[in-house]
């Protein structure tokens, strides 16, 4: 049984005028230990998902309108808040995008650790004695120091520190990562991969990284979900997708990174076009648009995800006939 | 919190009264009429000039304004307010006797103001574009618009004449003499002076309770497990009292202001109807320190508001 399970996900917008998908029929597996990545342009939905599997989407306007998510067997579709609230911090937790404004301005460092393990019925003491611990896991220098400050007395990197510790509090079984470093300058965001993949290591915690940078991928996670207007559009270990990618989606990103294309002299190219707009879907394949490969049938139907060897992806034209 | 914020903000509110002090001093000299006129009425008509000349030297009033000024400054410091010229009365046991009534007004206002306003805020905030919210939004407008002395003197026209209920015809009665009677004559003018509050301290909150709703730290409080209630009053709540601390130092301003039309509406002896009743005479002693004692206690609640704000946002600090 995978620790995640996430099937035909659709989060819509849901408003009185009726609702408008924004992801659709996500499907994603992230097994104990494993680290997933999820890649693809600004819009695509990373965040959408998987701010739905932690229930955390905002609602209204948006809402979860079909498919499962199970952690470790638990559905979490249907589940009241009662239970989120005991699975979110202690079985998965989250690390968000911008770490200048996602911790609370008002309240010390250490209590806004501490806060998320009394929720889960850690003594007081305890949760104490765990913040120190975890402030140090994190490469946090004199932790007793820095629990008792303010976030505005941290820099940008260092409260992406407090984050991860405060995810780590409570050792949950799934750490997810929103685009961590997009924030943050280059050097720190070196680190902090660094500190992620040293934390993996060590604690065997799987892991969902959600980036928009295909480079940064290579040297963290197993496997890769690339999304595109709101669909997985091709899913795949990391080697075979780099090698081999499927859906010129992701052909074409990878084009779009420095240093990743199999023809080192060939100029970066960006993708031409600009990403679909939810309310504005193409009826047959979300990236006929912006693909050179593209045949009559895309413009009419959505292609199903197909099995390839480690790998599915959604294209009606095979790679061999990419031209 | 730093001594050096603290005395920042100090010296700021000694320079607000110093300011203050010179307005009103000012401002009293370019008004028409003089003390000595005001106090003997027709007969200020018989005086002659010697007559006049030493009567304005007995009241130091032909000293050149500067000195004036200092002279009273100087006074004021050493807690000597001067003396009603009427009378021969203190302006400092004037003072004493009108201090207790408006600080109890103001407060009573300013209890009334938070006890409806906050709430309803927060209610309305959690049901917001809902009936509940929409009722609740209008009621706060309404509470802006409609001034104090037509709230004031609709309360008494309705109360007084309706069903024959005014518990302010009796003159005034201190809370320590009868706390009951007291607070039956203190309720309606709290209210004409806290409706205008509370709906200002309500629509604050309601904007700043849905403004911190949609912060990411919000997200990261419910994605850490915690309760709504938790995430509602700790998280949220605590953040939005910010702007609502500020609009209630700034209405403090305003209540101080309204004291004086409401004490007139409803003869209560504060400070404001004392200033009223000073400017009517031309006692400019009167005027001056009482003015300066209003002043006073707008910067005191400011500076009250400002430690608070430091005390809630730990950001203060370090402007
Ligand atoms: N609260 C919301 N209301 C309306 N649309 C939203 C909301 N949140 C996200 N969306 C839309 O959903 C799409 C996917 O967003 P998101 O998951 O944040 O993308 P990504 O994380 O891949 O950059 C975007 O087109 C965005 O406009
Ligand atoms: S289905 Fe057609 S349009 Fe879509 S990616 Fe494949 S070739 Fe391009
Ligand atoms: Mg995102």
């Amino acid at each position: 049984m995978a620790l995640l399970e996430v099937q035909d996900l659709t989060t819509s917008i849901v408003r009185r005028s009726g609702s408008v998908p924004i992801i659709r029929n996500v499907n994603l597996n992230v097994d104990k230990g494993e680290t997933l990545g999820i890649v693809g342009e600004s819009g695509s939905g990373k965040s959408v998902t998987m701010l739905s599997v932690m229930g955390l989407i905002p609602s209204p306007p948006l809402a979860i309108t079909d498919g499962a998510i199970r952690l470790k067997g638990r559905d979490l579709v249907g589940a009241d808040e009662k239970t989120m609230q005991a699975v979110r911090g202690a079985d998965m937790a989250m690390v968000y995008q911008d770490p200048m404004v996602s911790l609370n301005p008002v309240m010390r460092i250490g209590r806004q650790i501490e806060e998320g393990m009394t929720a889960h019925h850690v003594g007081k003491n305890e949760a104490q004695q765990r913040t120190l611990e975890v402030l140090g896991e994190v490469g946090i220098p004199d932790p007793p120091r820095v629990r008792d400050l303010y976030p505005h007395e941290l820099s940008g990197g260092m409260r992406q520190r407090v984050m991860i510790a405060s995810a780590l509090a409570l050792s949950p079984d799934l750490l997810i990562f929103d685009e961590p470093t997009t924030a943050l300058d280059v050097t720190i965001q070196q680190q902090i991969l660094y500190l992620v993949r040293e934390l993996q290591r060590s604690t065997g915690v799987a892991v969902v990284w959600i980036t928009h940078d295909l480079g940064v991928l290579a040297r963290l996670v197993d496997r890769v979900a690339v999304m595109y207007g709101g669909r997985v559009v091709e899913v795949d270990d990391i080697e075979p997708l780099f090698s081999e990618p499927r859906h010129p989606y992701t052909e074409a990103l990878m084009a779009s990174v420095p240093g990743m294309h199999d023809d080192e002299r060939a100029p970066l190219r960006q993708i031409p076009g600009s990403p679909p707009d939810v309310n504005h879907m193409p009826p047959g394949c979300p990236f006929q648009p912006r693909c050179e490969f593209a045949i009559e049938r895309c413009t009419r139907e959505m292609p199903p995800m197909l099995s390839h060897g480690t790998g599915e992806s959604a294209c009606w034209v095979p790679r061999e006939e990419w031209k | 919190m730093t001594r050096r914020f603290f005395l920042k903000r100090l010296g700021g509110a000694l320079l607000t009264l110093f300011g203050v002090a010179v307005f009103v001093f000012v401002v009293l000299r370019l008004i028409p009429g003089d003390e000595i006129t005001a106090m003997l009425g027709i007969e200020s008509g018989t005086l002659t000039e010697v007559q006049r000349r030493a009567l304005e030297s007995y009241f130091g009033l032909d000293e050149p304004p500067i000195s004036q000024f200092f002279g009273w400054l100087g006074n004021v410091m050493t807690g000597n307010l001067g003396y009603s010229m009427r009378s021969g009365v203190s302006v400092a046991s004037l003072i004493a006797d009108a201090l207790p009534v408006t600080i109890e007004l103001a407060v009573l206002s300013m209890l009334f103001g938070i006890v409806i306003g906050v709430p309803t805020g927060i209610f309305a905030a959690t049901r917001q574009g809902k009936a509940p919210d929409v009722v609740a939004q209008s009621f706060g407008l309404i509470g802006l618009a409609i001034p104090n002395f037509v709230i004031g003197t609709f309360l008494i026209t309705i109360t007084a004449s309706q069903f024959g209920y005014f518990p302010n015809a009796a003159g005034y009665v201190p809370p320590w003499e009868d706390l009951g009677l007291n607070l039956q004559q203190m309720l309606f003018p709290a209210i004409s002076l806290g409706i205008v509050l509370a709906g200002s301290i309500m629509r604050t909150m309601r904007s700043a309770f849905l403004e911190v709703s949609t912060e990411p730290f919000v997200r990261t409080a419910r994605g850490k497990g915690l309760s709504r209630r938790r995430v509602k009053w700790v998280v949220i709540f605590r953040n939005a009292s910010i702007p609502v601390l500020t609009i209630t130092g700034i209405q403090f301003g305003y209540l101080l202001g309204g004291t004086v039309v409401i004490e007139q509406i409803f003869a209560l002896p504060g400070l404001g109807r004392l200033v009223l009743t000073a400017i009517n005479q031309r006692e400019l002693a009167v005027v001056q320190s009482t003015v300066l004692v209003i002043a006073a206690m707008f910067v005191i609640i400011n500076l009250l508001v400002d430690l608070l704000y430091a005390r809630i946002d730990p950001r203060i600090e370090i402007q």
